[in-house]
């Protein structure tokens, strides 16, 4: 029943630093590749990624100085680890969440062009309200037509949608 | 006439997640037909819905697959649901508060159409067009309501099956995006 009772009028596209994340797919991707696959080092994820290594570390760089990740041994090559992400943020009066599914969700983006499309037209926001959707729907508690009736979109674009999250929460 | 011995009814829900997938999930829907020797049945508002929104052609999803299946024959749009028949009628409003109940939602959100599988399910079970039906759908409480509200109307559990697209065929069970498997 979240879907239902939850506010969700407020931009989330507005804040601090911590919102970067939200809006750097490629640093949100990093972020979920170390989270799929502790202790990988940075060469791995520029072999994956097909960036540059300099890039690589600036970004693990950052993860690591957030809070995001952490270096899991003493040696080298380092190797990092994620961990899980649930943030209330607050703005003034209003709160709200910054958890690993959503960065996941914000990572696919570079490979999924259903939910990068998804973004353009519901904005992080809509993105948001579609993954608490989407735990709705594998656990069994909503159909796809609801959603896209109670969301104003076609029941086509909320089937898409809850396609291409679902692995997400069904981790 | 004898009728097929099993129908399979594939729901909007697969059908779109199918589409994301450019030609590898549809292939393997069409070598399940070839190999149970059927026709999958859609409703007509599963095609509609499928086809019908021209709005959302931005997204990289074609169901272009579905319209070229029709073509192929390994796929067919049924006739509507009788809903002068009563019990096909009834099913129909069942399943409409089954999925209320289970979604926590009011009964007007939940339109009589979204039943129109299972109304047809019953309709082929009671006119010997079928004695085995099969629906996939990703959409649970639709799956949970036709394996519980048809037995209820004459038919053995047996003849009634309800399987997740990842169930009926395993490519539909990959991960777009095999990074993060």
């Amino acid at each position: 029943m979240a879907t239902r009772e939850a506010n969700w009028d407020t931009p989330l596209e507005t804040g601090g630093e911590v919102f970067e994340l939200l809006g750097n797919a490629r640093k949100a991707w990093i972020y979920t590749y170390i989270r799929h696959h502790p202790a990988t080092t940075v060469q791995a994820i520029a072999e994956t990624l097909d960036l540059p290594q300099r890039t690589v570390y600036e970004y693990v760089d950052d993860l690591e100085a957030a809070g995001f990740i952490k270096q899991s041994n003493d040696g080298r090559p380092a190797a990092y680890t994620a961990h899980e992400i649930d943030l209330q943020l607050k703005d003034g009066d209003t709160e709200r969440r910054l958890t690993t599914e959503l960065v996941e969700a914000i990572a696919r983006r570079t490979r999924d062009d259903d939910i990068d499309t998804y973004i353009d037209r519901h904005g992080l926001d809509g993105l948001a309200v579609a993954l608490a959707y989407t735990r709705e729907y594998v656990d069994g508690s909503v159909t796809h037509q609801i959603m896209a009736r109670e969301q104003g979109i076609s029941p086509l674009e909320a089937g898409v949608i809850l396609d291409a999250l679902r692995p997400i929460v069904e981790d | 006439m004898a009728g097929d011995s099993e129908v399979v009814f594939i729901d909007s829900s697969v059908l779109i997640s199918c589409g994301r997938r450019e030609g590898t999930r549809f292939q393997a829907l069409a070598r399940e037909a070839r190999h149970r020797d059927t026709v999958f049945r859609l409703s007509p508002q599963v095609y509609a819905e499928v086809t019908g929104d021209r709005a959302v052609d931005t997204y990289a999803s074609g169901n272009s697959a579905v319209d070229e299946a029709l073509q192929e024959g390994w796929m067919k749009v049924t006739e509507s649901p009788s809903y002068s028949d009563s019990a096909v009628s009834k099913i129909m409003d069942q399943v409409r508060r089954f999925i209320a109940n289970a979604s926590d939602r009011s009964e007007d959100i939940i339109e009589k159409a979204d039943a129109e599988i299972v109304g047809l399910a019953l309709e082929m079970l009671q006119n010997d067009t079928a004695d085995r039906v099969i629906i996939v759908t990703n959409d649970i409480p639709l799956g949970e309501a036709a394996e519980s509200l048809l037995p209820q109307y004459g038919f053995d559990n047996e003849q009634i099956t309800w399987l997740l697209g990842s169930e009926f065929a395993d490519e539909l069970a990959d991960d777009f995006v095999s990074d993060f498997e």
